[in-house]
């Protein structure tokens, strides 16, 4: 087996985890706290065309299921005795991403499928103007944390330029 | 408003002569409910698309014919204004569901439509009222068993307050007590002046309400009857059409000739060698409130014994226990000694080669092709052994899995609802590959719903609910026990 291959192939792979893993902190929290129809409140609130909203939400609803599916093909794998570290899957490491992805990929076009004909037959569409049970609005909170996050990026904007560590500029902001 | 179909012929294909639908005509009354009937494949599931404009303005394909809604042509409307007249209930709760609690989820439709806040919050508690969600209202709808989703599914396209219903099988992942629900809220419907459309292979429940069932037969209509007609004629003769039976109370009669006859196949002698034995098997998320608790249970070897209970009583985290899947350390390495195998509802999730050949020899060791296809001839599918196991259909795919169970020498085959959604041929199909397995000496234990398929292949009947067993008996002369179970009654 070649060791330098797979090597490089470990550390870009935690290099890219430990790149994405805010983006996915991120999208696990908005996923957690954020209904769909909130969710499309908001976007439309700030006028964000439909178009761009609908694939978004059906994204945020999507993943609870990717997860789902991923959970029974895992079962399914278990039953079968395909495990994840065997002999057989040392030598083709390809194989055991295929059983694991062919199901998925399947089952999730037939979900995928299946979601946007029922969201069809229920009036959702990008020409229809949408209301909200839940009012969704702009308030001081939101201020507050939008300034708040502002004030983190430029701090990390200045570190960025000015060298200096980010207590020193933050002390230096407030003396 | 009535619904009117002209000369109506679909294709999903670019050419006509696939059509799955054939020069039909048809015309639904304002407040009628009307019955599709027919086996897998006949176009019945077409006709609906149709009615709730699915087809021709989401399914690509080729239509003729005209479709009237009141006066309205479908082809000249929008799916979004089609909605405020039609409203659909799918077959399969888990992706029907925009929105992951049960309030967005019910106002969901009437946001769509643009309704006012205050009008959409008044309908929901109306809805509520008429529907009794009390007790599922802010849930996780990822949480709810599959006859609550049904439910909030019927109550979300209720809040829009459509004049139209169409339901397409929705009672296919239901047990019968969730589905007598079904039918009250179908009634409360009817009540209401409402025009109802379902789509349905079990047609008991349909009894009461429906005003005419409509045979669908290779993209024709061939028949039409009053429920109380059909129900004349008696369960052979339905059968012989594929449909399942219109009266379960009939099914528990004993001596009944078609079901002792026992279609597709005898049943292994019932000459009990020995017995598989489970004990203290419990499972909790939370150790005060157990799921399961199950201090022991015997499987007969070699024979068919049927799980039943309704949706929630635990049957499936038994069968996960049983196969090794969640529970202890100890108690997964005993079942790895016994070697048992779950067929699951979803057979896409295990399927995992390019060539049904493969997925037979993947489990084998050491790997004997003749045996492989041996196996596959047993299971009529050897002429597929090359093709790609997801280019099958449903029920060939399911076969996939249980040559796969069965090539990887286990003994105890659990299968999870093999029937859901099948119409009486494919069950019977279902059936007669069960007992093929047992008379092959394998012990198999079946999660079901389904009467028709206990009737025809089970020897043994175990009852579950609350995570306990509370009865077990043989088939044998306890039909009637066995109706009146699955009913909870």
């Amino acid at each position: 087996m070649d060791v330098g291959r797979v090597g490089t192939l470990a550390v870009s792979t935690m290099m890219l985890i430990s790149h994405m893993m805010p983006i996915g902190i991120v999208l696990y929290y908005v996923m957690q706290t954020t209904k769909a129809n909130e969710f499309m409140a908001g976007m439309s609130k700030m006028h964000i065309p439909n178009k761009v909203t609908i694939p978004l939400t059906v994204m945020i609803r999507f993943f609870p299921t990717v997860f789902d599916e991923s959970h029974a093909i895992s079962n399914a794998m278990k039953m079968r005795g395909i495990r994840l570290f065997s002999l057989q899957t040392l030598k083709d490491p390809l194989t055991i991403l295929e059983y694991r992805l062919i199901p998925l990929l399947v089952s999730l076009t037939k979900i995928g499928d299946e979601l946007s004909v029922a969201a069809s037959t229920r009036g959702l569409a990008p020409e229809t103007k949408r209301t909200c049970v839940v009012p969704v609005g702009f308030h001081v909170q939101d201020a507050i944390v939008f300034v708040y996050c502002l004030a983190v990026v430029a701090c990390f904007v200045i570190a960025g330029r000015t060298k200096q560590s980010i207590i020193d500029i933050v002390c230096a902001f407030f003396s | 408003m009535n619904i009117t179909l002209k000369n109506v012929s679909f294709s999903y294909t670019d050419s006509i002569y696939d059509a799955v639908l054939k020069d039909i005509s048809l015309q639904i009354n304002s407040g009628e409910c009307v019955v599709l009937a027919g086996e897998s494949g006949s176009g019945k599931t077409t006709i609906s698309k149709l009615i709730n404009g699915l087809i021709p303005l989401y399914q690509s394909g080729t239509m003729a014919g005209d479709v009237l809604l009141g006066d309205k042509n479908t082809a000249d409307m929008t799916l979004a204004e089609i909605s405020k007249h039609v409203g659909s209930v799918f077959q399969n709760p888990r992706s029907q569901f925009f929105n992951v609690d049960t309030d967005s989820e019910i106002a969901f439709g009437c946001e769509n439509l643009g309704i006012e806040p205050e009008e959409i919050r008044r309908r929901i508690e109306k809805t509520v009222k008429d529907f009794h969600l009390e007790s599922l209202l802010g849930r996780n709808i990822f949480h709810l068993s599959g006859g609550e989703k049904q439910k909030i599914a019927c109550a979300s396209v209720n809040a829009t307050g459509p004049d139209i219903f169409v339901l397409d099988e929705p009672s296919a992942n239901l047990d019968l007590k969730t589905v007598a629900d079904l039918t009250e809220i179908i009634k409360l419907w009817k009540s209401r002046g409402k025009t109802i459309i379902v789509v349905e292979h079990r047609l008991h429940y349909l009894r009461d309400v429906a005003d005419r069932i409509i045979y669908v037969k290779e993209g024709r209509i061939e028949c039409e009857w009053t429920p109380a007609e059909l129900e004349a004629k008696g369960t052979t003769y339905t059968a012989s059409l594929g449909l399942r039976c219109m009266n379960l109370e009939s099914l528990g009669e004993p001596n009944r000739e078609d079901c002792h006859s026992r279609e597709g196949g005898n049943l292994p002698s019932c000459s009990q060698t020995s017995n598989i034995v489970f004990k203290d098997l419990c499972f909790a998320y939370n150790p005060k409130f157990p799921i399961l608790e199950i201090p022991t249970f015997t499987l007969p070897r070699g024979q068919i014994t049927a799980l039943i209970g309704h949706n929630g009583a635990g049957k499936s985290t038994l069968a996960q226990l049983v196969c090794g899947l969640c529970g202890s350390r100890s108690q997964k390495r005993a079942v790895r000694k016994l070697g048992t195998y779950l067929i699951m509802q979803d057979v896409n999730h295990q399927l995992f080669t390019e060539s049904v050949l493969d997925e037979v020899l993947l489990g084998m060791s050491p790997k004997d092709k003749s045996a492989a296809l041996e196996i596959l001839d047993s299971l009529n599918l050897k002429s597929y052994a090359e093709k790609h196991p997801m280019a099958l259909s449903g029920g060939q795919k399911q076969r996939v899995a249980i040559a796969s169970g069965v090539s990887s020498n286990r003994d105890l085959i659990v299968f999870d609802e093999p029937t859901s959604g099948l119409d009486y041929r494919q069950m019977l199909a279902v059936s007669a590959t069960l007992k093929t397995l047992a008379n092959r000496g394998k012990t198999l234990f079946v999660i079901t719903h389904d009467p028709e398929l206990v009737l025809n292949c089970c020897h043994h009947v175990i009852h579950m609910d609350h995570g306990r067993i509370v009865n077990e008996f043989p088939l044998q002369g306890n039909e009637n026990k066995l109706i009146h179970s699955l009913m909870c009654k």
